[in-house]
């Protein structure tokens, strides 16, 4: 995403001057927001947030992402979210590896950058609906999100294999070309 | 904000970061990779490598915990590429990001930020470290969480 902000003068003679308005030079598919910048736009007038929208009111008119998922804890393979997830419950075993465990096996994580097979996620995840919020389901939202995110890893597996042991395999390679030292 | 700046991404920083915003070129992203503290170099012979190849390359090593894996931000993750035209600077910004259920074995020393101009194809070599910031943790099985400052992990000014 790419924001230009306006800005205009400040409310008290001596403040830094205050943001008016943002014009959407770009606006991506699929958006991840920080905490930080909703409270931001909020605090400075052109965002608007409700449960399941975020409204950039834009020069250019509004822009709407509809919110699929916020912060949390999730199953790379249900989507199941998992609360507590990085309790650990045991030395080595979590309450999000154990869930992982008992419900999928040990079989390859999903998520090639979460090998564990959960994800903690810290942000919402919004998906680009156009001028207003009806102009998609929540299903067809979160079905359009997870195609993205497929799409990545399939990607990412192209490149980097079983990533569960891909930097373990740098390494012996590395200490194979150096004779054994290393 | 960044410990140091790699001399490769020294005035690129920004851009290769708007680079992955805009998507161009198309599968672009920043990559979040962990340094092993065993035979961690000094940041001085960290900050003279060109590529995520080179800074591998000596007795500094990737971490290979069970649980750990490359980060890839793609432009959904990049909140707002926003100058602030009130400061004249612009703050680069990435979520937090944590690694679930990463097993004991190597103690973790640093992070880099990276950019891969394309995350189909190519090797290390073709990965450009821009910054390395400090991140010593020793994993036990649990959850392993790097916060990024509020302003961001870099400054350009």
């Amino acid at each position: 995403m790419y924001l230009k902000r306006f800005y205009g003068p400040p409310a008290t003679e001596g403040d830094p001057p205050r943001v008016i308005g943002v014009k959407m030079l770009r606006a991506g598919r699929v958006q991840h927001f920080s905490a930080g910048f909703l409270d931001g736009g909020q605090g400075e007038g052109w965002l608007i947030r409700t449960a399941d929208a975020v409204t950039i009111r834009a020069t250019t008119g509004p822009v709407v992402y509809r919110l699929i998922r916020g912060p949390g804890a999730y199953c790379c393979y249900c989507e199941a979210a998992i609360p507590d997830a990085g309790t650990l419950l045991e030395p080595g075993l979590t309450i999000g590896r154990k869930h992982v465990l008992s419900q999928h096996g040990d079989a390859l994580s999903p998520d090639p950058t979460n090998p564990a097979g959960y994800r903690v996620e810290h942000h919402y995840t919004g998906v680009l609906v156009g001028d207003t919020v009806e102009a998609t389901t929540p299903e067809e939202a979160a079905q359009m999100e997870r195609g993205v995110r497929d799409a990545l890893a399939v990607k990412l597996r192209t490149k980097y294999g079983d990533t569960r042991g891909a930097s373990a395999a740098r390494r012996a390679l590395k200490t194979a070309a150096a004779g054994g030292e290393g | 904000m960044a410990n140091i700046v790699m001399n490769i991404a020294l005035g690129r920083v920004a851009e290769l970061y708007n680079r992955v915003d805009l998507n161009d070129p198309a599968n672009s992203a920043l990559i979040v990779v962990v340094l092993a503290t065993t035979g961690i170099e000094t940041d001085a012979v960290l900050k003279d490598k060109d590529d995520l190849a080179a800074v591998v390359a000596g007795t500094t090593n990737e971490v290979t915990n069970a649980g750990y894996a490359r980060k890839v931000l793609t432009d959904a993750d990049i909140v707002a590429f926003a100058p602030d035209d009130t400061n004249d600077r612009v703050d680069l910004d990435i979520p937090d990001q944590t690694w679930t259920g990463v097993a004991a074995g190597d103690g973790w020393n640093d992070l880099l930020v990276c950019y891969d101009s394309d995350t189909t194809v190519g090797t290390d070599a073709n990965i450009v470290p821009l910054t390395q910031h400090d991140f010593v943790v020793v994993p036990d099985g649990s959850d392993i969480v790097a916060q990024v400052a509020a302003a961001g992990f870099y400054r350009a000014s």
